[in-house]
């Protein structure tokens, strides 16, 4: 059991539901919507990209001949639904960075991750199985 | 020439004499490709490779298999162990504890590689685990009330629509997951098939996604409950109770009645009346503009509606928009 991630998780989870109710709780609490749709489009873009050129090889479960446009109209459907959630609509009543909550906890989550990332890059040595 | 001799030369041909320091994991294969490195195991070091299916099916098709490859300083030992992609395990691992041992292909199927995805849970275990982690539920009653008071009946052709859409990723990702089957999902499909950059993004955006929709789960959000609450005062008392009529026209569902939602208040039920209600919200002095309802009503629900809308319906409730009477 990873007891240590799922303790941090609750931990950091404890620490944003002190926020509730504020305005920066509703900015970062839409994150949640934008979160795995970023996450599963990431994988899924892949795929396609390796698709493209050529490069994919089928597992154990391949839907054959139909994998290639379903891979592509994934992409693509999730390609509308990122730029879906992130663009800003102006609900009458909320200040502005509430409409533009998805962009800015984007940005700022984004802009934490790369530098987390750059910290640990070098640490990250488990091997690729199989890169395409 | 011994087995580990043909070992060391073809390690030394491949290039990978790249390990950088003792006791770290290297791929063997990197641009030589996947298919010589197991031929070259598959002849050279390893005899009882021959004799797997998954690493023979890899080398046919080019390179299903990935060979890691481990050199314990001081000692000389070495281990190397294919993973088959296909079937996702690790099929043989094998030491050479000296490098004038003969023997060094031993078959150790048992051994696994800290990646592979541990299937300890079967299919009802993780149907259930799956339901109650991402249970539509939780999505549903979140968004409900605020969908149906944003967007209208129209509302409803959401969920086919997002349905479909997340039917072809989750078809995309039975792929990738099928393909890539070590524990950790998004991180190892986007870092397997792009590499770690793409892998550490996905698995960046599932961790918040994943621990900020553990704190929306609990309480109700502020933000939802005031927009409900404008919502409703901006359409009025009387399009409360509209709303469910208003759905099941919406959807051109002949025939199906509601009745009317403030029973329990203590007015008689009564049939719906279908003509002479308005759509528009009512007034309070800052009513919708009735040009804008029109547009909205008349050719969205044209463009949205999958099957013919009978025009008679579709007419009315237009001219029931246009109207603009205020509130009865």
């Amino acid at each position: 059991m990873p007891i240590r991630a799922i303790g941090l998780t609750a931990i950091v989870a404890a620490f944003f539901l002190l926020f509730a109710g504020s305005d920066l709780y509703n900015v970062l609490v839409n994150f949640s919507v934008m979160g795995p749709y970023i996450a599963f489009a990431v994988p899924v873009f892949a795929a396609a990209l390796t698709r493209l050129t050529g490069r994919w090889v089928p597992g154990v479960f391949s839907l054959g001949r139909w994998g290639t446009p379903v891979t592509y109209a994934a992409a693509a459907w999730l390609a509308f639904e990122v730029v879906n959630v992130l663009w800003p609509r102006t609900q009458p009543g909320q200040p502005w960075f509430v409409n533009w909550s998805m962009v800015i906890s984007l940005v700022s989550l984004r802009a934490v991750g790369v530098v987390v990332y750059a910290r640990c890059r070098n640490r990250i040595t488990e091997p690729v199985g199989e890169r395409l | 020439m011994t087995v580990s001799q043909r070992w060391n030369t073809f390690r030394k041909s491949s290039g990978v004499g790249q390990v950088r320091s003792s006791g770290e994991k290297c791929r063997i294969s990197n641009c030589a490709g996947s298919s010589e490195i197991s031929r070259s195991l598959q002849e050279a070091v390893l005899p009882s490779f021959a004799c797997l299916p998954g690493i023979r099916r890899s080398h046919k098709e080019g390179g299903c298999a990935s060979i890691y490859w481990r050199v314990f300083g001081g000692s000389g030992a070495q281990q190397a162990w294919a993973t088959c992609a296909r079937t996702g395990r690790t099929l043989v691992g094998i030491r050479s504890l000296d490098n004038s041992a003969d023997e060094v292909a031993v078959a150790q199927p048992r051994e696994r590689s800290r990646d592979i995805l541990n299937r300890g849970f079967g299919f009802r275990a993780a149907l259930s685990l799956a339901f109650a982690d991402i249970s539509p539920i939780v999505a549903l009653y979140a968004i409900f009330a605020l969908g149906l008071f944003a967007a209208g009946p129209r509302f409803f052709w959401a969920f086919p629509i997002v349905l479909c859409g997340q039917l072809l990723v989750a078809l995309g990702c039975t792929e990738l997951a099928s393909r890539f089957p070590y524990a950790g999902s998004v991180y190892q499909w986007a870092r397997h098939a792009k590499g770690t950059t793409w892998g550490w993004t996905a698995a960046w955006a599932y961790i918040w996604g994943l621990t900020l929709t553990c704190v929306v789960a609990l309480p109700p959000r502020q933000s939802d409950l005031d927009i409900v609450r404008r919502a409703a005062r901006q359409f009025g008392q009387h399009h409360e109770h509209d709303a469910h009529r208003r759905c099941v026209r919406g959807l051109g569902i002949p025939g199906l009645r509601i009745r009317r939602l403030d029973r329990r208040r203590g007015g008689k039920p009564r049939t719906q009346r279908t003509q002479g209600h308005c759509l528009r919200p009512a007034s309070r002095g800052r009513a919708w503009p009735c040009s804008r309802q029109c547009r909205v009503r008349s050719t969205g629900w044209r463009a949205i509606a999958p099957f013919p809308v009978p025009s008679s319906s579709r007419n009315s409730l237009a001219q029931n928009a246009c109207r603009s009477a205020p509130s009865a």
